[in-house]
């Protein structure tokens, strides 16, 4: 069964239990026996951002761990471990599917979704767009689509000229005129990041890495969109301030 | 080892009791590199012949022992008590980091060998350790990935060959 390393635990002396998804399932736990002394089974150790084709078995019927008999290497993205901001995007990435992907339930277009991101990740260079692009349609996969285009109040097309005022609970912006009515809507976006978030939402992987962003746009949308993800997910990303670190602190 | 207690004399089970009380009230991190120490600062670091120049930055104190093993080394080390795992929220202010900046700053470093685990999370230290001591005037390396000694190139695993040609040296 085809599939990537979400997150590993070492477990006793050479054990690890390692949560998977994979293209046809979804989330699963399994061990991987000796892992750490059985070069024979496990030629390579199992790491994130590269893709296995996996041989499971139940350990015992009613047992939610699975064993992992083997693991092929399909493919390696190997680009992605040579730079530490990619590093900290791909790990974002990996905790919303640990967090937001349930046991077994199959998620194909994500799982599809997620290899084309580590693909663009290892090759491209635009990292910020990459980043914002993943978090919108990642959440979309999840059933958090956010409405970028009309107002949630009064449903007409939102006017960049305006001063429209983000609801994360929502995940979308109101107009202006109705901002005026409401007192629980209060991140203001300004019309660049409104008009990149826009693109972003419509856009295909090959246009994004092309788009620029200046630093202000860049801390505007990572903020609005670290509110958006936190509040749907219901917890703080323990990824978050490390890919924080590295992309907007400036060393 | 109960068994074998029951049978030792009483000497011996009293050494042992003072010996495991010893390790937890003696032993302690040293000041400069956060080794094991039990004074001040550890046995390496106290030790006048080793090189002042060059700092070997491991993951543990394990990670230290095996180097030290080796007899390859005389520089000094830098222990930063685990690796960067962004999943787990272990970010770089939980690891000595800071402490070695502080050390590149104070100290005649000219080299620092990045000497973390080859895994994903080892590798993403080694390379946030490699921007983060950029501005300093220091040689940055990293130890090297290949053959085992003794080895055998049909049953080496595709990685550790193709990263031995990768950093392969001249001849």
């Amino acid at each position: 069964m085809e599939g990537i390393v979400l997150r590993r635990i070492d477990y006793g002396e050479s054990d690890q239990i390692i949560k998977l998804f994979l293209k046809e399932t979804g989330n699963i736990s399994a061990i991987a026996k000796g892992i750490k002394r059985s070069k024979k089974r496990f030629p390579h150790r199992l790491e994130p951002f590269r893709v296995y084709d996996f041989t499971l078995r139940k350990r015992k019927p009613g047992q939610s761990l699975y064993l992992i008999q083997s693991a092929d290497q399909i493919r390696d993205f190997e680009e992605i471990k040579e730079d530490i901001r990619k590093i900290a995007l791909g790990n974002f990435i990996l905790e919303i599917l640990l967090i937001a992907v349930k046991e077994s339930h199959p998620h194909p277009e994500l799982y599809d979704f997620v290899l084309k991101t580590f693909r663009n990740l290892s090759e491209s260079e635009g990292i910020f767009p990459l980043w914002f692009y993943v978090a919108i349609h990642v959440m979309g996969f999840l059933g958090f689509s956010p409405n970028f285009e009309t107002c949630l109040k009064c449903k007409k097309p939102l006017q960049k000229t305006e001063k429209n005022l983000f609801n994360p609970a929502r995940g979308g912006l109101v107009c202006q005129q109705c901002a005026t009515l409401s007192k629980t809507d209060k991140t203001s976006v300004t019309s660049e990041a409104l008009g990149v978030l826009q693109f972003l939402k419509k856009a295909s992987f090959p246009a994004v890495p092309r788009i620029k962003l200046s630093s202000q746009t860049r801390t505007e949308i990572a903020s609005l969109l670290t509110n958006f993800i936190t509040y749907h997910l219901e917890r703080p990303l323990k990824t978050l301030p490390f890919l924080q670190e590295v992309l907007l602190k400036k060393k | 080892m109960a068994f074998y207690l029951l049978h030792a004399p009483d000497s011996y089970s009293d050494a042992l009791a003072e010996a495991i009380h010893a390790v937890k009230k003696e032993l302690k991190l040293c000041a400069r590199c956060f080794n094991l120490a039990d004074a001040e600062l550890c046995a390496i670091c106290r030790n006048p012949k080793r090189d002042p120049h060059v700092i070997c930055v491991v993951e543990d104190t394990k990670d230290l022992i095996a180097i030290e093993q080796t007899g390859a080394f005389q520089g000094l080390y830098h222990v930063l008590h685990g690796q960067l795992d962004p999943l787990q929220g272990v970010g770089p202010e939980k690891l000595k980091i800071e402490e070695l900046v502080l050390r590149l700053r104070d100290e005649p470093v000219k080299e620092v060998i990045l000497a973390t685990n080859p895994d994903a999370n080892g590798t993403a230290t080694a390379l946030y350790l490699q921007r983060r001591l950029k501005p300093f005037d220091v040689k940055i390396t990293r130890l090297a990935q290949g053959i085992p000694v003794g080895g055998d190139i049909e049953y080496v695993d595709t990685q550790t060959l193709g990263a031995s040609l990768k950093q392969r040296t001249e001849f």
